[in-house]
């Protein structure tokens, strides 16, 4: 078995056309993945403001 | 039952003979004398010929593995066809069973011992043609090769039964990969052996020789002594001094053959350079320019390369663009020979051109004959930046070659100041381009879809869609705007999202809701407004509306903890104003949002690259007969 095959950055593998595509199926899994567990809404333009009461935090002796 | 003995006494000169495997039928004594051992266990001494220019690494004695198999290398026969020679080494694995290792022009295959197909028994088998097929093994095989062995002469010690002094081989070949050889030693004694195709690495070979092969020389009609050094791989060669072809033929002489250079040769690549290509290294045996015989009259030119391992690879050049090329065993068994195309180690290979041609000039020594043109014709399937080039003629049956698309710097780089590199125009035949296979780029895009709902079902499956909150509010008659803490609610995921549904009864008003979210413990505050609005009436008789009487909103990525709901609402001042309005807050709540955002993003690569596959595509076939595509509107 031709484990190049499956490596789609070298260049006799046939993904190897592909190897774009499949990092970018790869980086969208993992950004749907993370937005939808932590309920983040891509792109959204709801206008959804956030206001701390503390203001910015600073350590301080 | 015969106990048939190892050691011997040379008839000849009286030295021990000892053969090391019961396989082996043959041994050649140090004295030269050929001891046959027969099958009731003498010996006889026979006039077979023996190998004196060795011209191969392997050797008697040379160790090796394959398929987790040790073996050794005892001795080989080799046979001279009509323009090649091949040698059956005769192995025996550590289990002390024996098989073939077959050698030539860089190509080696294990052969295993198998059982006769009975389809082939008696004459079924000289009936049936190259490019036709047969069913043996409850498959079908297409007969690649029908070659006759010549002349046969020994090396070491070896397996041959008792033979004829010529005898034919045939190499079938099946769609799902299986390759058959038949050695038709006498007439109806038919040996079969499954072959596996494998490379000279991949054998991990230890106690080789030096590579040694004086070569071959003959006087030119014009009195130049000619040197052919890859002989006898290399058969043909042109007169260094006046330009004429020559073939070795009969096993005997270069013969002259053809009219000779009808041009100056005029290589690129000077014959004798060397040169690392592929990690290979190549010496330039020779160069040839070919034309197509059509109303075409492309020109092309080759150039062999030889190397003592790897055997013999090309190097074709056409309008500047290069292809690297090798004789391949294993290879592609379309349906038909008359195919336009087929599916291959995972690629789609499409007919870019068939042709047959006639040699213009050359210089240099080329393996087989490359001036018996006109006989042979040539198919070019394709799938940059790779190819399977088919040459078939009737003499030699089937040959593929595979192909492969090299970068000019390549070449320039493997041979340096001996390559002049010729202007480049168009698009090559497998140049990469960025080329991508429009159906394989819809197979992919399709998968890649499936993962992304699949990646998304899988998140949100657990989604909780609890009710947080659901009340309806009431204005107060004094006052257009409303206030309300409508409640605690406490929110136990590491992050998720807050759905609101408003509703409320408006008709040809508005009213605006802001939702906000305060956590308890630090005070921090997350909110977000929406707006309900509904209008309606009659215009040029046609009732028309717009807007709508719910909305929906999200909070979105809101921290574990507890929080305080606050609702301010605002809505329109009129004759009928809104009296109330109901809000539904959803905790963990999954949307298709988000996948249709990221499948969107994914699409972009795909419309882009079709895009800019179809225009390129488009322009590199253009030089192609079998083109798909529309050149009528330009």
């Amino acid at each position: 078995m031709n484990l190049n095959n499956f490596n789609p950055f070298k260049e006799d593998s046939s993904m190897f056309p592909f190897r774009w595509f499949l990092l970018i199926l790869a980086l969208l899994s993992g950004v749907l993945l993370y937005s939808d567990s932590s309920g983040y809404r891509l792109f959204s333009g709801s206008g959804q403001q956030q206001w701390n009461a503390s203001g910015q935090q600073h350590f301080h002796k | 039952m015969t106990v048939i003995p190892s050691i011997y006494q040379c008839p000849n000169c009286s030295r021990v003979v000892n053969f090391s495997s019961p396989h082996t039928t043959v041994k050649v004594c140090e004295c030269g004398t050929v001891i046959n051992r027969m099958s009731d266990g003498s010996i006889l001494p026979r006039p077979f010929r023996t190998i004196t220019d060795k011209a191969s690494v392997i050797a008697p004695g040379t160790t090796g593995q394959w398929n987790g198999k040790k073996f050794t290398v005892t001795g080989r026969f080799r046979i001279w066809t009509e323009e090649t020679v091949f040698s059956y080494w005769t192995i025996i694995f550590q289990d002390e069973t024996a098989a073939y290792l077959a050698e030539g022009y860089g190509m080696y295959a294990i052969y295993i011992p198998k059982k006769s197909p009975p389809e082939l028994a008696g004459d079924n088998i000289r009936s049936i043609a190259p490019g036709k097929k047969k069913l043996m093994f409850g498959e079908e095989y297409m007969l690649l090769r029908k070659d006759t062995a010549k002349l046969w002469e020994v090396e070491g010690e070896l397996y041959i039964p008792e033979c004829n002094t010529t005898f034919l081989t045939y190499d079938f070949s099946s769609p799902s990969g299986r390759i058959i050889h038949i050695i038709e030693y006498w007439p109806r004694i038919q040996p079969a052996f499954e072959v596996h195709h494998t490379d000279f690495t991949s054998l991990a070979l230890a106690n080789t020789r030096p590579y040694e092969n004086s070569g071959r020389s003959f006087k030119c009609n014009c009195g130049y002594n000619n040197h052919v050094a890859t002989f006898p791989f290399a058969q043909s060669t042109v007169c260094t001094g006046c330009g004429n072809w020559y073939v070795y033929k009969n096993q005997l002489e270069f013969v002259k053959v053809g009219q000779g250079n009808t041009m100056t040769p005029q290589p690129v690549i000077k014959v004798g350079a060397k040169g690392i290509i592929k990690g290979i290294s190549y010496t330039v045996t020779g160069y040839i320019m070919k034309e197509e015989r059509n109303s075409y009259h492309a020109r092309w030119t080759e150039y062999a390369l030889f190397n003592e391992k790897e055997g013999f690879a090309f190097l074709s050049v056409y309008a500047g663009h290069w292809i690297y090329l090798r004789e391949q065993g294993k290879t592609p068994v379309p349906d038909t020979i008359g195919t336009d195309g087929f599916r291959y180690d995972g690629r789609d290979f499409d007919l870019y051109n068939d042709y047959s041609f006639k040699v213009i000039c050359g210089k240099g020594e080329f393996p087989g004959n490359p001036f018996n043109d006109g006989h042979i014709k040539c198919w070019e399937f394709i799938a940059p930046p790779v190819m399977w080039a088919r040459e078939q003629s009737p003499e030699e049956g089937i040959v593929w070659f595979k192909g492969t698309h090299i970068a000019a710097k390549d070449v320039k780089d493997a041979f340096g100041d001996a390559v002049t590199l010729p202007k480049q125009d168009g698009i090559g035949m497998l140049k990469p381009n960025g080329y991508i296979n429009l159906k394989e780029m819809l197979k992919y895009t399709l998968v890649a879809i499936l993962v992304l709902i699949v990646v998304h079902l899988a998140t949100t499956s657990g989604s909780k869609q609890e009710v947080l909150i659901d009340k309806e509010l009431y204005f107060y008659d004094s006052s257009n705007v409303h206030s309300a803490v409508v409640g605690d609610v406490h929110l136990d995921k590491r992050s998720s999202n807050v759905m609101l549904t408003i509703t409320s009864s408006v008709d040809n008003s508005w009213v605006e809701v802001e939702a906000t979210l305060v956590n308890k413990k630090d005070g921090t505050e997350y909110s977000v407004s929406k707006g309900v609005e509904y209008y309606s009436g009659v215009s040029e008789g046609e009732r028309w509306s717009e807007g709508s009487q719910d909305a929906k909103v999200y909070l979105n990525s809101i921290p574990r903890g507890d929080y305080t709901v606050q609702l301010s609402a605002t809505r329109e001042q009129g004759a009928f104003p809104v009296r109330s309005y109901h809000v539904t807050a959803y905790y963990d709540v999954s949307n298709l949002h988000n996948l249709f955002i990221c499948i969107g993003l994914l699409l972009i690569w795909p419309v882009f690259k079709y895009i800019f596959t179809y225009y390129s595509e488009k322009n590199r076939w253009s030089n192609s007969s079998y083109s798909r595509f529309n050149y009528e509107s330009e």
